[in-house]
């Protein structure tokens, strides 16, 4: 399968936090999310594909080219979305076009016009003054304005209402359906995951826990609860984020695990939010990945 | 050269909405005064292209992340400011040159109504006079001080922090205002006598010093580019 973005083995430390051995692909014609729990890593796994973080070792790959002795052609055929606007805000959308358009040979005037008619974008107001879905649909009306053939979205749903969100991943949809494309997602709302990502990488505490489909990553863990007493020592060691209550236990386990679990257990797939959140209970009691322990 | 170019339309768009109404009317306002009343008033016209420098409008986190998704080298885009600050005062120079020039021809003040006989006669001076020598060798000058020293306040900004470029603008300006000042009072005691002789008196000494000022002025702005955009290179954006 072709590869549209691959990063094998990235290091990168800052003081106290560091990307370890960070690795994955996102093969083209696909999205997908990348998530985990703030600080985990994202923002900084994203900054080291665009060559703004200089990492410490490892190989990031965009188009087949290197991300760092490639990074004017990767970056012509890239579009980005940040959290929060990174054009000049006293700017009119018309006045940014003059300003990027002379970088992209790809640009296409009528395009990123006709995206903003399409948006609802007006041309000639202050974009510091749009709304924060609508410096969103800007910040893609760009990257779709010289036909990015890769767009990295960073956090683009938090603080978004849920009608601005539903917009933003429609055009995320539309975008993908020309199979040439790919979209790498961060965010840490999962619900925006589950409805539109191929494939989902999660990353926790500067490591990668789980990359593949999103469909195998529902698959492999289910979220088991019960009578403590009930549940076996063999399957305990297991369990990811074992949670005692006064009348019983709550864990996530892989689902291959299940084989041989008392039947009085309960068990059910696990959501992607769910998975998140016993990754973090792991790591409060202090117990090894769930990964390491697989 | 192609991205040099395309940043520094980049940087002039990004200020053009902001400073340019104020501008023409500023630039209106003086060259009324300076063709009503004293052509020596469009020198103020130089301080325009500091102005326009400060007024960027952009913050330093949207820079930031803007200058991390263009595809254009993190060099080439210090260079370009440098290449920036260069013409937009060599631009400024001109339009102060033409407005002055323009201003000693202009009769247009004659046609102000009442004036003192006193404040007449001197309007009259101001534009009969010519060019004044002394003159025209501070404008030589100050064009190559600005031009230097937006070009240091620059490199002062991109490694300090643009927060801190009010501060640099002050201590340099008073630097140079202080050196300025104290050459002129070493010709005026005769400390240097050397110096006053050699001194350009005629036009085309005047047109040699200011291309000889400002190749100086293009090399030191050239030089301190290469230096920040090296040294800003390390940096992570």
């Amino acid at each position: 399968m072709d590869n549209i973005l691959e990063i094998t083995g990235l290091c990168k430390s800052y003081g106290d936090f560091a990307l370890r051995d960070v690795s994955f692909a996102l093969p083209r014609g696909y999205i997908m999310g990348f998530v985990g729990e703030n600080g985990s890593g994202k923002t900084t796994t994203i900054r080291s594909i665009l060559n703004m973080a200089k990492i410490d070792s490892g190989k990031i790959s965009v188009f087949g080219l290197d991300s760092v002795t490639d990074t004017i052609t990767i970056k012509e055929r890239m579009g980005v979305v940040f959290d929060s606007l990174y054009m000049a805000e006293h700017l009119t959308a018309r006045q940014i076009e003059q300003q990027l358009r002379p970088f992209y040979r790809n640009w296409s005037k009528e395009e990123f016009l006709g995206r903003l008619r399409s948006f609802g974008l007006p041309d000639n107001k202050r974009v510091g003054d749009f709304s924060k879905g609508m410096k969103m649909k800007l910040m893609i009306a760009v990257a779709l304005s010289h036909k990015a053939e890769l767009m990295i979205l960073d956090e683009p749903t938090s603080g978004l209402d849920p009608v601005a969100r539903d917009e933003l991943l429609d055009i995320l949809a539309e975008y993908i359906a020309d199979e040439n494309c790919g979209v790498l997602f961060s965010t840490h709302i999962t619900a925006d995951v589950e409805r539109i990502a191929d494939y989902v990488t999660i990353l926790h505490g500067g490591r990668v826990w789980y990359t593949g489909t999103r469909d195998d990553l529902t698959e492999k863990y289910v979220v088991i609860k019960g009578a403590e007493s009930e549940l076996p020592a063999e399957k305990r060691t297991q369990c990811i984020g074992f949670h005692a209550y006064r009348n019983g236990f709550e864990a996530m386990l892989p689902a291959d695990a299940l084989a041989g679990m008392p039947s009085v257990i309960e068990s059910e797939k696990a959501s992607i939010d769910e998975i998140l959140v016993y990754i973090a209970k792991e790591d409060k009691h202090e117990r090894h990945p769930a990964h390491d322990a697989l | 050269m192609r991205d040099i170019l395309h940043m520094m339309h980049f940087d002039f768009v990004s200020v053009r909405r902001n400073m340019l109404p104020g501008a023409c009317l500023g630039v209106a306002g003086l060259i009324a005064f300076a063709y009503l009343w004293l052509p020596p008033a469009s020198l103020a016209l130089l301080f325009l292209g500091s102005l326009f420098l400060q007024q960027d409008g952009s913050s330093e986190a949207e820079l930031r992340r803007m200058y991390g998704i263009l595809p254009v080298s993190r060099r080439n885009i210090v260079r370009a400011r440098f290449h920036y600050i260069f013409l937009l005062n060599l631009a400024v120079e001109i339009l102060t040159s033409a407005v002055y020039l323009v201003s000693l021809r202009s009769t247009v003040y004659r046609h102000m109504p009442v004036q003192a006989p006193e404040l007449k006669m001197i309007i009259e001076e101001m534009h009969t006079d010519g060019m004044n020598p002394g003159l025209l060798l501070v404008f030589v000058l100050f064009c190559m001080v600005m031009i230097v020293s937006s070009a240091y306040m620059e490199t002062m900004g991109q490694i300090f922090g643009r927060e801190n470029k009010m501060r640099i603008l002050l201590i340099t300006m008073g630097v140079f205002t202080a050196a300025a000042l104290g050459f002129f009072a070493l010709v005026n005691a005769d400390i240097l006598p050397a110096v006053a002789p050699s001194l350009p008196d005629t036009t085309a000494g005047f047109l040699k010093a200011a291309v000889i000022a400002h190749l100086v002025a293009w090399a030191v702005c050239m030089i301190l580019g290469e230096l920040t955009a090296r040294r800003m290179e390390l940096r992570e954006l």
